[in-house]
Parts: structure tokens; sequence; C-alpha cells
């Protein structure tokens, strides 16, 4: 049959060693229950040590003068399965059965069942073998671990409902403070941010990847189609943004356009040109000097429309402004007092705000003002438009490429170099013969430029 | 005898007549040669044959329990054992002197006397081994919890009597107290307010010369420890400590006393502790092996031993049905408290209120998380030794 | 809740003292069970008048004085408990209560626990408490965070006349000890009676409030609530909790007003260092940390025993200092 153990136990509130001063048994001796089977010296005091077990001695843990630890085997004692004291007659209570069986287990397995934690013996040792247990993570109040089991039914859990984190008037979560700060001086509206966090919460890695550049990845818009890059509309560009819309908004314009006979105004800036050493005319000079002088004729298309006063300002000048294609997007500079000047001095200028233009370095004052436009988007290769006026103006002459085209000159066909000119104009300040008479007028002065003589 | 007199009925609240220097001799009825002073009726009920076998068979029981319990300790089994032995007759006479419906109030030297009153042995030793803090039902046994602070359940008696009193019932309050104990203000204040309300409260201090290592000598300056009732206006009484009759007669008397609205008692009861003060103290650091052959010899179960034998009331079927009690106790204290008790930890949640807070709930729901962790690790270690 | 007697004068102004009396009586009515007691709370009807007319109107049986000795008031209201009585005692001044405190620690926080919920002590323990009352030494103590740290007790205080009746029912009729905070200083205070409040263990937000959230219990309310109208001059809105109850401790209230507002101010009388509100800074913190834009922060008392009574206003948390405190959650973000 297996001996049982009999442990030393601890023998005064926190003691952990005690040394043997004398045994009162020897291997093989009979002893009963409680019998006095040593006498041990522990730090507080002397101590004689009663068996719980009833048998014979099978194995005394340490010699006389030994120092054994609490917890540690002091005597093996082997038994019968039902043993019981002389003194108690039959029908008393058995050895304990389950006081073996556990330490038959925990002698097996080298560790106790139930690591109690308690110092006494036969209440389980701390000796778990250094197994970790995983780690559990709690949050508080709807973020993180919610608890599986409650103490009793009859009990309420009582977590607080978790607060949404977009519902309207109430704060978004962040993970913390600093990654708060991180999105607030990005400047990064933290609705926009979608959080991967618990419940929505918004993390670090959330408000890096809003305020980084995008990658070249296609990513699913709200339309639901792939998008390939955004550009802000920032600077320059939202500037002319705005203004390209507004006039649309604003102005109710109408647009005339008629195909004209160019060959006699190329022969003419052909004749301009063949002194090498004067300045070269430009087409747009020509074109502009003619413009002028269709303005002179038709002043109420020199003007705008003051909406708040409900009047129409007829302006005393023609600052004429010509659209330029620049590496930053259109441009246009104003040649200020254009009706004074002649078709040189307008070639002089166009060359001066051009260069400036394409340099960048066109003040505010040469970039405003203007009063009436004229736009060369013939050098795109096009011929008809409908521009957008330049708010707040009230007219733009368009003009499309100059090519040779099939004509009806004297009743038969005959190649002629062959443009468009399209009108347009603010319909508030004039009707349809205003328009048409300027258009015709600029038109009949292209074909025939020697008639701009007479008024001369 | 040395009984004071009792307060005055008729309202000035202080005895008559008695001596400016008190006799502290204390009274006695069965001395320690076993004989009979004769100062008691021959009718008293204290000397009725059958209640004295009884008495007699409880000091056996009782003083069984001790022993194992002590030798229990020496074994691991529980955690401390404060010994009572020696001091039988104050722990079985005065809970034999009470009625079941009275309040009793012990401290934590105290389980052989919850034993005679009734709770299960193994009940009485809940707190000692560790299990949780008090292992019986306190309003079934109308018996207090042990507690560790001394002399803070003096105040909860004088409580409870005063209570008694407003509800018109007869119940009496008994707490029992050390020789330490009486230094404590909570005694004082306890002992006061029942002398003001004449609350039904009996204060029994076992007087057992010690409090730990620190002898009567240096606890109190006074006489008798018995003598404090005069300050209070009470009644109170000296009694020989290992004289069971003596502690059945003052108990019963006080008791008699205080239902019939005289008010409270002290009694101080000179006692003997035989032990050391736990199994972690080692008495013969302050004290001298002759002392304790001195209280050998006056030993409380000895004395009435000889009694009985002599008065032929204890014959050997007595005798043999007294211990073949004693040891089924002790055999059933063995099995019972060798078994690994059912803790609960969720326990540690339930009862601090009516209702838990939602941060206990809070709490027991993380313990359980922890404890299922843990229990999820032990299955994988098992696991793996398995493989 | 019981309805009370006197039903016709609720449309009245009482004083905060008086409630407290108007609630000693409806419970005693109640429930004869119910016993007051304490030192000078019989005859004189108590150093505040709080238990003013009780032995005359219920008898010595029901309300009585007792002598000089408040472990001796605590252990007696214990035993009494255990018989079934549900006492009703006074710890004259805050600090006088020290030497009940091993009664209270060791025994009332414990029974119920101690024996398996075999032996309750409904027993309510009256602490006048808080200072701004120009008391000389130990009548001014704030002592609530040594019943706070004790687990078994609850811990209530009023700050409204309404509440001084509502939460003195509540403890009376709960079956766990409760130590009942009363803020002295605002014993004069004059209010209508409404008898319709909140169980133990709820919050109430006095001021709704959207940019901090201040919170506070018994007298340091009255100072957060006029710090907020202070502080709306300021540009601050500025919400107010007053927690009722400390424990059970409302975390659902605390936690949904600070998330809402993401900054919170602590304000208790009590020195700062150990303090309760230490306790609720802690629990606010890792509850709401997500929503905070800046630190939670303090105001109490200095870490000193209570001032004498010239230099008391320095201690006292003040409404300026409150808005010190306030300015100092980190606005620039906002």
């Amino acid at each position: 049959m297996s001996a049982r153990e009999f442990r030393l136990p601890d023998l005064g509130e926190g003691l952990t060693e005690a040394e043997i001063i004398a045994w009162h048994v020897a291997v093989g001796d009979h002893v009963s229950v409680d019998q006095v089977v040593c006498e041990v010296e522990t730090a507080k005091a002397s101590v004689e040590v009663p068996c719980p077990y009833e048998g014979e001695v099978v194995e005394l843990h340490g010699a006389v003068g030994d120092v054994v630890d609490v917890g540690k085997p002091l005597i093996s004692i082997a038994g019968a399965l039902a043993g019981v004291t002389a003194a108690a007659p039959a029908g008393a209570a058995p050895e304990e059965p389950a006081d073996r069986a556990r330490l038959d287990a925990e002698a097996r397995n080298g560790k106790a069942k139930q690591s109690s934690g308690n110092v006494l013996v036969g209440y389980g040792t701390a000796e778990t073998g250094g197994v970790r247990r995983r780690r559990v993570v709690s949050g508080f109040g709807g973020h993180g671990a919610v608890p599986r089991v409650h103490v009793a039914p009859a009990e309420v859990p009582s977590t607080p409902e978790p607060i949404a984190t977009r519902q309207n008037g109430v704060r978004i979560a962040v993970v913390s403070p600093l990654v708060r700060r991180l999105a607030k001086e990005g400047g990064l509206d933290l609705a926009s941010v979608q959080g991967s966090g618990p419940e929505g919460l918004i993390m670090r890695r959330d408000v890096e990847a809003a305020l980084a550049v995008p990658a070249s990845a296609p990513v699913p818009s709200s339309t639901g189609i792939a998008e390939l890059e955004r550009v802000p509309l920032r600077g320059l560009r939202k500037t002319v943004a705005d203004k390209l819309s507004r006039s649309r908004r604003e102005i109710p314009d109408a647009t005339t356009w008629v195909d004209v006979d160019a060959t006699g105004l190329m022969e003419l800036r052909a004749a301009l040109n063949k002194d090498t050493s004067a300045r070269k005319i430009s087409l747009l000079a020509v074109l502009a000097r003619i413009c002028v002088a269709g303005l002179a004729r038709y002043p109420e298309l020199n003007a705008t429309v003051d909406v708040e006063r409900q009047e129409i300002v007829r302006y005393a000048d023609v600052n004429l402004g010509f659209a330029a294609q620049t590496d930053r997007g259109l441009v246009v500079p104003v040649v200020h007092g254009a009706h004074r000047m002649s078709t040189e001095e307008l070639a002089a200028e166009f060359e001066r705000l051009t260069t400036a233009a394409r340099a960048g370095s066109l003040p505010v004052s040469e970039l405003t003002g203007s009063t009436f436009t004229l736009n060369n988007y013939g050098v795109y290769g096009v011929d008809g438009s409908t521009p957008i006026l330049n708010h707040p103006e009230a007219a733009m002459l368009g003009v499309g490429r100059i090519v040779k085209k099939p004509w009806v000159v004297d009743d038969e066909l005959a190649v002629r170099t062959v443009t468009q000119l399209s009108f347009t104009f603010d319909h508030r300040v004039c009707d349809g013969g205003v328009a048409g008479g300027f258009l015709r007028y600029v038109a009949d002065l292209v074909e025939e430029p020697a008639r701009l003589l007479r008024g001369l | 005898m040395t009984v004071l007199a009792t307060p005055d009925k008729t309202g000035s609240g202080f005895p008559l007549g008695f001596d400016a220097i008190l006799d502290p001799s204390p009274l006695q009825y069965l001395d320690e040669h076993g004989a009979l002073s004769g100062a008691l009726r021959d009718d008293a009920p204290e000397l009725d044959p059958k209640e004295l076998l009884a008495t007699w068979r409880a000091m056996v029981i009782g003083r069984r329990f001790d022993v194992q319990a002590t030798t229990m300790v020496r074994q691991g089994r529980l955690a401390v054992y404060p010994s009572s032995f020696g001091q039988e007759a104050c722990e079985i006479g005065a809970i034999l002197a009470l009625r079941p419906t009275d309040w009793f109030f012990p401290t934590y030297r105290d389980c052989v006397s919850m034993v005679t009153r009734g709770i299960d042995p193994v009940e009485t030793l809940t707190l000692l081994r560790g299990d949780w803090h008090c292992g019986y039902d306190p309003q079934r046994w109308r018996t207090a919890p042990q507690t560790t602070p001394l002399a803070t359940q003096a105040p909860h008696a004088t409580g409870v009597g005063l209570a008694a009193k407003l509800a018109g019932d007869d119940t009496v309050a008994l707490a029992f107290c050390g020789d330490g104990g009486t230094s404590e203000g909570d005694f004082h204040e306890a002992l006061n307010f029942a002398a003001v309300y004449q609350a039904p409260a009996i204060f029994f201090v076992q007087n057992n010369q010690y409090a730990i290592s620190v002898p009567l000598a240096k606890q109190t300056h006074a006489a008798a420890l018995a003598h404090k009732a005069v300050g209070y206006g009470m009644a109170g009484v000296r009694v020989d400590g290992n004289d069971v009759i003596a502690v059945r007669r003052v108990v019963a008397e006080a008791a008699e006393r205080a239902r019939r609205g005289e008010g409270p008692t002290l009694i101080e009861a000179v006692t003997y502790r035989m032990q050391a003060h736990t199994n972690a103290d080692d008495a013969t650091r302050y004290r001298d092996e002759s002392e304790v052959e001195y209280w050998q010899a006056r030993d409380p179960l000895a004395r009435l031993e000889i009694y009985l034998r002599a008065a032929g009331l204890l014959t050997d079927d007595v005798v043999a049905e007294a211990n073949q009690a004693a040891e089924e106790l002790a055999a059933d204290m063995r099995a019972r408290l060798g078994e690994e008790p059912e803790v609960d930890h969720r326990d540690l949640f339930r009862h601090v209120y009516a209702q838990p807070t939602p941060q206990l709930l809070e709490q027991a729901a993380a313990l359980q998380a922890e404890l299922d962790a843990e229990s999820d690790a032990e299955r994988d270690a098992g696991n793996e030794a398995a493989r | 809740m019981t309805a009370t007697l006197d039903g016709a004068a609720q449309s009245t102004e009482i004083s905060l003292a008086q409630a407290v009396n108007r609630a000693l009586r409806d419970a005693m009515t109640a429930d004869e069970k119910v016993v007051v007691f304490g030192e000078d709370v019989g005859v004189l009807g108590g150093v505040f008048r709080v238990t003013d007319g009780l032995t005359r109107d219920f008898g010595e049986n029901r309300c009585f004085d007792t002598p000089l000795a408040e472990a001796g008031i605590m252990g007696t209201a214990i035993g009494m408990a255990m018989y079934g009585y549900r006492p009703v005692v006074e710890m004259q001044f805050d600090a006088f209560s020290y030497p009940a405190f091993e009664q209270i620690a060791s025994h009332l926080a414990k029974m119920r626990n101690r024996t398996r919920g075999a032996l309750p002590l409904p027993v309510v323990v009256r602490v006048p408490y808080g200072g701004g009352i120009g008391g000389v030494e130990h009548h001014s103590d704030s002592s609530e965070g040594y019943f706070v740290a004790t687990p078994g007790l609850h811990v209530v205080t009023p700050a409204t006349v309404s509440d001084a009746y509502t939460l003195l029912r509540a403890a009376i009729e709960s079956d766990d000890p409760v130590i009942f905070m009363e803020p002295k200083r605002l014993y004069w205070s004059k209010d209508v009676l409404d008898t319709d409040a909140p169980a133990i263990g709820q919050a109430a937000v006095r001021r709704q409030g959207a940019d901090a959230t201040l919170i506070a219990y018994g007298p340091t309310v009255q100072t957060a609530l006029e710090a907020a109208e202070a502080g709306a001059a300021e540009g601050f809105d500025l919400e107010v909790v007053d927690l009722r109850s400390i424990v059970p401790f409302d975390d659902a209230t605390v936690t949904a007003s600070v998330r809402k507002t993401g900054r919170a101010v602590v304000i208790h009388e009590a020195a700062g260092f150990g303090g309760t509100g230490a306790e609720i800074a802690a629990r606010v913190s890792e509850r709401c940390f997500h929503w905070l834009e800046a630190p939670v922060r303090r105001v109490t008392g200095f870490d000193i025993p209570y001032p004498p009574p010239k230099l008391e206003r320095h201690h006292l948390p003040s409404v300026d200092r409150i808005l010190d405190a306030v300015a100092s959650l980190q606005w620039e973000d906002r």
C-alpha cells in the first residue's frame, strides 16, 4: 500500500522552516492518529508535532539537527485505507481519503492542484510551475472586453451604455489627446476620418493615413468610380474657377459668330511688316485696333452692369484685356487706355505684357481693370467657341484659327484665308442689333482693312 | 463572600455601605481539592446531580475539542488556534447559565463556549482555518461572530441589551472579554453606557492572567478588575474562574437581575491560560514553569471529577460514554477539517452590500476573466504535458 | 417612499437642517424600529437643531441623549441593529467621528460580509462636515475620504434641501450602513422641498453645459454653480454634476458628461492628496481618455490640517480658483 507524506506545516503565522530537535518514533514503529512523532524548533518556539495519520513509520525525512522547509516532507506513514484509531469505536469516521488522494496527485504532478496561496499545508502551496496565463484586457464602459459572467442572476449588469462616437452633437472619440492634436495640426476634420479602432475609435494610423499623400492605388470614391488622384482647387486655379463660375451664373450672355475672309487682313499685315527694322505688328495688335474702332462706334458694349444699383455703367476708357496662356494657367493682362494707342503701340504693349505674364511678373494693376477682352483661341487650332465673359465685362471678341478654306469670290469658288469671329455679350447692356452691328463692323474691317482709313 | 452590594434601587445609583478597601478574594463554592464550601444551599440548581453531570460532560467534550484543535494547528489544518485549555469552567459554566434566546458575544479564544452552545464544532473553526470570517449563522445561534479587535464586542452587547429592553423582551446579552481587553476604551464605554441605560447586559471578564506575554500586573494597578464596577455604578463580583459551580451561579444571578430590570453586572472570573497565547507563541519566554504547575493543581475539570466521584455520580459507564462522545467529536473534526473547504471566489463580492455596486460587478467580472484565463493556461499546460 | 405627514407645507421654503429634521420625523413615524441617539440630540435638539422636537414628540425611547463617547455610540448602534433596530446616530462634528472609527471600519463596514449576509447593519451615521463656518479647530474637517476608502459603507452627501430629505429617507430605509455627510455650511440654505428624487447611487446634473464638467459634492456644489454663473461671462459654458452619493459612485452620469464636454474639474474641500477627487479623476481618465481635450483637474483644500477661521478662505475652493482651473484646460485648440 502507498505511504502518505506528512509535510512540515507553518507552525506560527508565516514561519518558513524548522530544525528537528528530537524524533519520538523510529522507522517501523506504529503510530496512532495525533501521536507526537517529533519535536522541532522554529524561530518562535519549540513545538511537538503530532502525526495526522495512523500506521507504520516508513521514512523519517531528516535527522536530528536538520533544517526542514515548511511544506517539505517530514515523515511518511503507511496505513490501512480505512484505518481507525484504537480508541474510536467502529463506525467512526475513516481516515481522510480525499486528503491522501490529493497528496498523491500532488506528488504525481509536482504541483498543487489548487494554488490558494495559503501557507497551510493541506491547503495548497503556490507551486504553479511558472505557467503564465494569457493577458486579460478590459476597457471601461464600452471600449474593450464586456464582462461575460455576472455574480448572481438577480443582479443587473450596469456597465454604462457605450456612447456612439458619431451621433450629432456628441464628441468624436480619438485614441489619445496626442493623436487628436496631430489631426488638428494637420487641418484634419475628425468627422471625415474613418476610425478603425473598436466602436469606430479613431486611431493614430487613421489620422496618419488621412494626412499622408494618397497612394497611387485607386481609391473608391463616393460615386463608386475609381479615382486616380485628387487635385485641390487652390490659389490661381481657384480664383479663375470662381470667376468663371460667377460669370456664367450672373451674366445672361449670348454669342453670335460670323465667318470672315481674312485674306485682305493677312496681306495688310504682311505689308506692314515689310520693314524689318520696325517693330513687328502681330495679328492680335491689328485685331485689337479693329476692336477699339468698333467700341468707338458701339460704346454701349464697353460697359458693365452694376446689379446693386441697377445701372449700366459705360466706361470712358477702353482697357483691353487679352487672354494669355502661361504655365500657371490662364492670365488676362490688361492694356490700359487702348483707345488712345496706335496699332504699333498696341503691338508693343502686347509684347511687353505677354513676356511679363509668362515670367509671372505682372503687377496686379496690369491684371485688372479691363473693360473688354480679346480672346484669340485660334492658337489652339479651333474655329468656334462660346467664350465665357471676363466678369464683370459686358463683351468679348473671340478669334478662331486662320486657315485656307473654300470661299465664293465673284460667284466663283476660290481658296481664301478664312477665320471665324465670335462675339459674346451681356444681353442686358444691348439688344441683338448692337451686338450684330459690332460684329459686322469688325468683320467688315477684317475683310477690308482699308476702311479703317475712313475714321482715321 | 465578596459580592458587592447591588445598586440602590431607590435611585441614588450607588451601592450603600461598602468598604473603601474592597476584599478582592474571589467567590468560590468548590475548591481545588474538590470540596464544597457549603455556602450554597443544597437545593441550589447548580448542585443538582443531573446538572452537574451534564456540566462535567460538557467540560470533557470541550477540553477534547480544544486539544484536537491545538493538534490540528501543528498539522497545518488550522492557521491558528488560541487555546482555552484550563478555562473550561468559564467557557462552559457561563454558557449553561444562559438561555438559547440570550445573546452571546465571544472572543477569538472562546470556540469551546460556542461548541457548548450547540454550534457545529467545524463551523466554530471556520475563521481559524482561513475559510471565511464567520462560519455559523449569528442570528440563528444568537452568537456574535468572533473578531480580531479586542473589547469592541462589549458595546455591541450593550446595544443588544438596550434594544431588548426597549422592545420589552427578557433577553440578556453576555459578552466575554479578557483581562487585556479591559484596558481598551471600548470596554469602558460599553460598561458606562450599559449602566447609564440599565441595559440587561453581563460583562464576563476571563482574567487568565496574561495578554499574550503581558501579565495582569502590567495591565492594571487595581486590586481587582471587578472593582471597575464601582466606577460605573453597576453590580460587580469576583469569582473563582476554575470553579464551574460558582461561575454558573454568578452568571445565573446576574441574568436574573438583568431580566428583573436591575441592570448590568461585571463579573471577573479568575483563571489561568494553561497554554501559550497561540501556537505561534513561546510562553517560556515570559513565565515560569512553576507558575503553570501551581495552576495545574487548580484544574477545573480535576476538582469537579473528585467531587463527583466522591458523590458516587461518576461511574465507569458515565465516564466511558463521555469519552466516547469526545472521541467521536475529535474524529469528526479530523475528518472534516482534513477536507479542503469549498471556497467560492464570487463570495468576495456578494456580501459587501445588500446589492453589489456597479463597480463591484465590474471587478467580479474582471476576476472571473482572470480565472478563466488561468484555467485555460493550466488546461493547455496539461495538454502539453500529456503529449 | 412613504409620504410625508405634512403635505400641506410643501410650497413654502425650508432650510436644509429642517429638511433633515423632517426626514427623521417621517422615518420614525413610518417605522417604529428607527431610533435616534447621540450627544445632545435629545433634550437640546442637537447643536444645529437638526433633531429638534424629536424627543418631545416620540419619547425618550425613540430619541435619546448618550454619554460623551463616540465609540460607545457606534458600538451600541451596531448591537441594536443586530437586534433588529434601525439606529440613526449622530457624530456631533466631523472630526468627532474619529474615536468611532474602529467600530465603523472593523464592524459597521464588515459585519454583513463577515457573516455572509446573516447580520446586515442598517445603521445611519449622520456627520455634519465641511468648513466655511468660522469654526475653531476640529470643527470643519471633511472626513469623507476615510469612509469612502472603507468597503462595506455607503457614503452619501446631499447638497440641496430636497436631497437632504430624500437621501436621508433612503439611507434609513437601506439595509446597508450609510455615512450621511451633511454639509453644515449649507444647513441654513432654503428651498422648497421636493420629495421626488433619484435613489442613492445616482448623480444629478444641476446645470447643463457644453465646454467643461464641474464635478462636486456636498458644500462645493454651491460653489461650482456660482463658478458656472461667473464662467458664463468669461465665455465658458460649464456643466455641473452633483454626485449626491460618493459610494456607490455613478460612473454612468459622470462618464456621459465628460465624454460630452471633453474637460473635467473635480472640486472638494478635503485635502487633495489621496482625496476623493483623486479617485474620481482616475475613473474619469480611465473611462473618458479618448474624449479628453485636457487632463482632469482637481480644485481642493491644501494638504494641510484645516486652518483657523481667519485663514480658511485661502484654503477652501473658491469661484476664482475653480475658474482658474477651467481656464487651464487647454482651450487654444478649441
